[in-house]
């Protein structure tokens, strides 16, 4: 296609109606009065990446819209002249004017305001901000902020960085495992233009699947979900990776103390293709390769790698293709030689691999469409093979997921009152629960597989109406299908949203939503190890379903540009999943052993009940940017089978959690940031009490694991019965930058993750103290030691952008 | 195969980790408890009962030298001595158990006091000034029990048997089995008696269907491959309630997973009620088969 020139260019299009309309806006327009359609796409300037989310508002008139998922915009206006403001988070605005007496269709550009520090801050009510909008409970980060927010090892990471904003808290230090409003990591649903990303864990969840150079867009919902989500109890993450420079060939290259990544990106038939590719590999293997005998063909390390891949393809300007694809993979090797010709091999891998093509089509100016066809894969996989004194053992199990998707959404605007999206989608689930080979001379081989054949299928509409100039609502509904074998589930989830605005830049806002979950996560840890298994509902598993209402405020600082949230949530969870007491092994162990048992007797079903309220204050313009959030939280949970049937508080129950973060860029050559975060202590099952050792006997011999020499046991009658340490830690970060010939830079950036290095709890254990030489007599006493992991770790990385 | 990752994964941990003492006063106040432990079977020879002091697991110091009934540390300050321990039937017939020094339990001659299969008794111990009450039903016997026994993995130092064992399961409830085995192999003329090791498997339930033929494996090692000799080889299923099954299966488990902080703690049932009681009584029926079997040896 032949770029649009940065400006306006005129087109006929059928009239559109405005999506939005405010304050001192006629509701509803003189039917008389001669109306028409602003229409186009809003690109970024020198890479002609399409922005989503961009404001697109006429302040004399306040209204308003924003650009969808794919950057198309839409507005009715009356005829005459108007001065229209494009504004978005992260880039300059531009104001245009315009006189309107035909339909017109804008290509507009804008500059990252990186670019451009002299950024001028929108003074009045010149954009559509959070008090301006239906939805609620759902916050965006800037990819910008992710690479200047200081990261563990200078790995910039798109999941931690979620995490510092309230309701969204992490797990135990160092895990990427979150929990949206007292949900699990299992109740989140990943995605990455449109494609489930099944584990989003790198290295036990130390560091995060996503490669923050290849994001465009980040955002997450912790209710008031549109009825176009579903699948998930807790949240929503929507990943987009961006499309590709258009314009011209550029490129990035980082060089970090644990990994290094490249990215690059370009056109391949200028202003019509596009392509974007980026990959991260881990080298801590390479490195110790030389230290390591491989002359006789040793070998062993770990790495991890990421891979991004995509091609956007503009068939006209109501037609677009887009081909994103994304390879993740951690593996752990290990081959040893022995003498005599001895050896053994060892693989352990695990990874996610998405394929997403998509087709926009543009019907007319008030039907737009997207239609994709996806397919997500997980699989983790043991490799051993073993040959001693010529006898030979293979091991080889696997367990995964394969999804095959085909989902279609539109987007209508009928009139000035109504925004509607409608859509449908249909997954065939293909999980494994359980692959195996095993081969030895002894046992006769045992080559088996477990199968579970599932479908997911959705319809649903959701509308944003503006019932008058204060009040708008949002219903929505979806209606949920399941099969698994002969078992179907129908579930209606409705949704429902609604914004009262008191004033211009106060609103108050209310929802509601129901959502059901098919598919759950056997966790066997609760730290997310790649072990974990996605297993289907079944006859015996019922869905997960919750419940939220939720209300709050938000206020716009126009002038300062600041804005401010206040939550209240309150969620029911019913027939959510855990392990039966001591059954969080058996999945891992029962696999290995290749015993033929069924997950569904280890697993038991019960309630959850979670709320609490949030507090958000953030500045998102200007050399100085970041946000304070607050959460107060509460999480409980009743299983019939778990703690004696009496209710608990969930693991990540956490009273309070603080995140302060700030970006501060005095020039274009710094940039400084820190972030302070707090949280309460995550609960722990420990055995606080001791009684003595098996005292009557029982008549049938038992095997002893462990040799008992104190005479005594420890035990515990209630779950999660205690609190551990609060946590507390300052990351602070600074990136220097230069800018060289031909629009080239180059950034150094330091950080310091955990500055003053707080002994933050990983785990707690009841261990015996240290034996005392000098007191051989001293009576053996047990104490509670806590585990402290990633104090204090410095980082250093290079980045060469051209 | 999951043990690599969680050693990989401590590695990793403690590349940058450190472990500190925490002051446990504050984090785990909890108090002591009257800890009461009965099992009930008409296979009985003496109805015993165990009632002593639970106490914090940090911080209460245990002496570790062998005292005199040699279980290893002096666990005597913890048994309750004085309390009275009741049995009673529906019918209320009563008996008291008494204390007895030399087991350091209550008991009393099963023949004073008749245990019956699908009856229940009533617990009722006054200690510390507390009243505890409990109860339990006598599940069935199963019968009978089958077995299998093939030779398995032989090298020059030893030579492994597979035995399986089985049994149907009782129609109609819903029933918890403990499964043990022991076997008395002769070496260099002695006899040594050792657990058969079923490891999880010595837990079942009819989960799989009611009436279904339950099993479980595990193996004999005969290390004295050049002599053949008999293992005279007990198996041993019983019938247990629910909540003596739990009992024991999280004391396995607990046991099994020590010092792993990747597996959750698993929580002890308690059927003991009264003010900071814990502990359980329950029934049982034993069943058991003795069998002998020809360890061949390879001269």
């Amino acid at each position: 296609m032949n770029r649009l020139p940065c400006g306006i260019e005129k087109q006929i299009h059928k009239n559109l109606r405005a999506p939005v309309i405010f304050k001192d806006t006629p509701f509803a327009p003189d039917q008389t009065e001669k109306k028409y359609t602003i229409s186009g796409y809003i690109t970024e300037s020198g890479s002609g990446e399409n922005l989503l989310g961009v404001s697109v508002y006429v302040p004399k008139l306040k209204l308003g819209t924003t650009t969808n998922d794919y950057g198309f915009f839409s507005l009715t206006l009356p005829e005459g002249n108007h001065e229209v403001v494009i504004s978005y988070i992260g880039y300059g605005n531009e104001k245009h004017q315009l006189t309107l007496s035909e339909d017109k269709v804008l290509s507009i550009e804008l500059k990252p305001s990186a670019e451009n520090l002299e950024e001028v801050i929108v003074t009045a009510d010149e954009r559509i901000k959070e008090s301006k909008v239906t939805q609620m409970s759902k916050v965006q980060i800037n990819p910008a902020d992710i690479q200047d927010i200081p990261a563990l090892l200078g790995e910039k990471d798109v999941m931690k960085t979620l995490q510092l904003m309230p309701g969204i808290q992490g797990g135990s230090e160092g895990s990427s495992g979150f929990f949206v409003r007292g949900g699990t990591p299992d109740q989140n649903l990943i995605i990455l233009d449109d494609a489930v990303v099944y584990n989003s864990n790198h290295l036990f969840g130390f560091f995060s699947v996503f490669n923050g150079d290849a994001i465009k867009s980040v955002e997450a919902f912790k209710g008031g979900f549109p009825a176009r989500f579903g699948g998930r109890l807790s949240s929503v993450i929507k990943l987009d990776m961006k499309d590709g420079n258009k314009e011209k060939l550029s490129g990035k290259v980082n060089i970090g103390l644990i990994s290094s990544s490249a990215l690059l990106e370009g056109p391949i038939n200028k202003g019509k293709t596009s392509f974007i590719a980026s990959g991260r590999r881990t080298y801590a293997d390479i490195m110790a390769r030389p230290f390591i005998d491989s002359d006789k063909g040793n070998k062993t390390g770990y790495y991890f790698t990421d891979f991004n891949f995509k091609i956007h393809h503009i068939f006209s300007p109501k037609d677009k293709l887009y081909w994103s694809n994304y390879f993740g993979q951690d593996k752990f090797y290990d081959n040893s030689v022995y003498e005599e010709g001895d050896r053994d091999k060892s693989r352990l891998q695990w990874g996610n691999i998405t394929s997403t093509l998509r087709w926009n089509h543009q019907f007319n100016n008030k039907l737009f469409s997207n239609t994709s066809l996806i397919f997500s894969n997980y699989k983790f996989k043991i490799l051993i093979e073993e040959d001693f004194d010529d006898q030979k053992y293979l091991f080889k199990s696997s367990s995964g997921i394969n999804d095959y998707t085909l989902k279609t959404d539109f987007d209508y605007y009928p009139n000035s009152q109504h925004t509607i999206r409608f859509g449908a989608n249909a997954t065939m689930h293909n999980f494994t629960p359980q692959r195996l080979l095993l081969k030895d001379e002894f046992n006769p081989d045992i080559n088996k597989e477990q199968e579970l054949n599932s479908f997911e299928g959705a319809i649903y509409a959701e509308d944003d109406w503006k019932l008058t100039d204060k009040l708008s609502l949002s219903p929505g509904l979806r209606l949920s299908y399941f099969n698994y074998k002969d078992k179907h589930y129908v579930n209606p989830e409705p949704r429902l949203a609604l914004s009262y605005n008191m004033k211009t830049d106060l609103a108050f806002k209310a929802s509601y939503s129901r959502m059901n979950q098919y598919i759950h996560l056997l966790s066997s840890s609760g730290i997310g190890l790649p072990t974990d298994l996605w297993v289907s509902s079944t006859d015996n598993i019922k869905p997960q379903t919750s419940q939220q209402f939720a209300v709050g405020v938000a206020k716009d600082f126009f002038d300062k540009d600041y804005s401010i949230s206040l939550e209240g949530y309150y969620k029911t969870l019913d027939d959510v999943i855990a392990y039966k007491e001591g059954a969080s092994f058996l999945a891992i162990d029962d696999l290995e052993s290749g015993k033929n048992t069924n997950w569904e007797e280890n697993i038991t079903s019960g309630k959850g009940w979670a709320y609490g309220a949030e507090i958000l204050f953030r500045k998102q313009t200007g050399p100085f940017t970041g946000w304070l959030g607050y959460t107060l939280a509460w999480s409980e949970r009743q299983f019939d089978e778990l703690n004696l049937g009496k209710k608990f508080y969930d693991r990540y129950d956490r009273r309070h959690d603080i995140s302060l973060v700030g970006i501060y860029k005095p020039s274009e050559r710094i940039t400084l940031s820190g972030t302070w975060v707090l949280s309460t202590g995550n609960n722990y099952t420990l055995p606080n009490q001791q009684h003595i050792a098996d005292p009557v006997n029982f008549p049938v011999a038992s095997y002893p694991t462990t040799y008992n020499y104190s005479g005594m046991e420890n035990f515990t009658t209630q779950r999660n019965n205690f609190r551990g340490e609060t946590s507390h830690r300052l990351d602070l970060g600074v990136q220097f930058h230069k800018k060289k010939k031909k629009n080239r830079e180059r950034t150094w950036g330091l950080s310091l993750y955990n500055a003053y290095a707080r002994k933050n709890p990983f785990i707690y254990t009841i261990d015996d103290k240290d034996y005392d030489f000098y007191n051989p007599d001293a009576p053996e006493e047990k104490q509670l030691t806590r585990t402290s992991v990633l104090i204090l770790i410095p980082s250093i990385n290079y980045t060469f952008k051209f | 195969m999951s043990k690599y990752i969680q050693i990989s994964l401590m590695l990793v941990l403690l590349c940058s980790a450190c472990q500190d003492p925490v002051d446990a006063d504050e984090l785990l106040n909890v108090d002591d408890s009257t800890y009461i432990i009965g099992y009930l079977s008409p296979t009985d020879t003496v109805l015993t009962v165990h009632v002593s002091t639970a106490v914090p697991a940090v911080g209460t110091p245990i002496y570790d030298h062998i005292d005199d009934i040699g279980s290893g540390s002096d666990i005597d300050p913890f048994i309750i001595k004085d309390a009275i321990v009741l049995i009673s039937d529906e019918d209320d017939n009563e008996i008291q158990l008494t204390y007895k020094p030399e087991s350091r339990n209550y008991q009393v001659d099963a023949s004073e006091f008749d245990i019956k299969g699908g009856a229940t008794y009533f617990l009722r111990v006054s200690a510390n000034n507390k009243e505890f009450t409990s109860s339990c039903n006598i599940p069935k016997k199963i019968e009978p029990i089958t077995e299998k026994i093939t030779a398995g993995e032989k090298t020059e130092y030893y030579q492994d048997y597979n035995l399986d064992i089985a049994f149907q399961d009782i129609s109609g409830s819903k029933n918890y089995y403990i499964i043990g085995a022991i076997a008395e192999v002769a070496y260099e003329g002695e006899l040594y008696p050792y657990a058969i090791d079923f490891e999880l498997s010595s837990f079942l339930t009819d989960v799989i269907g009611d009436g279904e033929t339950l099993s479980a494996n595990s193996i004999i090692t005969n290390y004295d491959v050049e002599n053949s000799t008999t293992a005279k080889i007990t198996l041993q299923v019983a019938n247990v309630e629910e909540v003596l099954y739990l009992n024991r299966r999280a004391t396995y488990l607990n046991d099994y997973n020590d010092g792993n902080p990747f597996v959750e703690y698993s929580i002890t049932p308690n059927n003991i009620e009264g003010n900071n009681g814990v502990g359980i009584f329950a029934g049982y029926q034993l069943t058991e088969k003795v069998i002998e079997y020809e360890l061949k040896g390879n001269p």
